[in-house]
């Protein structure tokens, strides 16, 4: 993963490298707008978080330290859909206003601590850059 | 705007990628030079130019103003393009001198299609829509 924070904007990329430039919204919440990146249509390939300081760390957002993945948004068994790519599984529901299409719900990233490098942004205040 | 209108809108003529890898450090719109945020030019993917950027902040078709965690205010603009089929939405700082992020939106997309306005009016307030081909 590429993590990049910039702290003028606010903005958190976590990026596997390469992956597209379509976004699907995940959660909205007071000024913080986590989105997430996508490839081959439903498959999940990071996230970008607008309004990152008030989201961080992520560790407090829904981290299993024992089973070191981080889960955000909503992860349900009875999800419409399903995807994994790599590491990164995807839940979704079908779209109320497109049932052909799906809205995601939850996104779930296993080997968090390898992904997030050092744990900065699990664990503690943005300070990468 | 009816059904009829928003297949118009995705008829738009819309630049065509660039070879650039990054967004340069500032882009020009209707006569306005703006910055690019560090987090834009690093970040933005390739299929997302300057060019493309221009034409979101020329043609938009619905914009609002939107708070971030932090209460600083910015404007978001979406815009139908026929490069991507998709809508991008580009946000500008409030003093209208950087421009924060700028991505394909398929939420966006979805909502926009359905003729639903509940994402838009959720994110943002003070929405202004406007006809594509009025443009």
């Amino acid at each position: 993963m590429q993590i990049h924070y910039d702290d003028e904007v606010d903005v958190l990329s976590i990026r596997k490298e390469n992956s597209s430039g379509v976004f699907e919204s995940l959660i909205y919440d007071c000024g913080v707008a986590v989105e997430l990146a996508t490839e081959n249509g439903n498959d999940i390939a990071g996230l970008l978080i607008e309004g990152a300081s008030a989201f961080l760390p992520l560790g407090e957002r829904g981290y299993d330290a024992e089973s070191d993945t981080l889960q955000l948004g909503r992860i349900v068994a009875d999800a419409d859909l399903v995807t994994e790519n790599g590491d990164l599984t995807a839940y979704w529901q079908a779209s109320e206003i497109a049932p052909e299409d799906y809205d995601a719900i939850g996104v779930a990233i296993r080997n968090a601590s390898v992904h997030f490098e050092n744990m900065v942004i699990l664990s503690r205040e943005p300070a990468i850059h | 705007m009816s059904g009829d209108d928003m297949e118009e809108s995705r008829q738009l003529e819309t630049p065509q990628g660039s070879d650039s890898e990054q967004l340069p450090e500032t882009i020009t719109a209707g006569g306005r030079t703006r910055a690019v945020s560090r987090h834009a030019v690093r970040d933005t993917h390739t299929d997302i130019t300057a060019e493309i950027i221009e034409f979101v902040l020329n043609n938009w078709v619905i914009r609002g103003i939107c708070v971030d965690s932090q209460n600083r205010l910015g404007r978001v603009h979406w815009a139908f393009t026929t490069e991507h089929n998709e809508m991008i939405r580009v946000v500008v700082s409030m003093n209208d001198e950087t421009i924060v992020t700028a991505y394909q939106d398929r939420t966006a997309t979805r909502h926009w299609n359905a003729g639903s306005r509940e994402y838009f009016e959720s994110r943002c307030g003070n929405l202004e829509e406007r006809d594509a081909n009025s443009l």
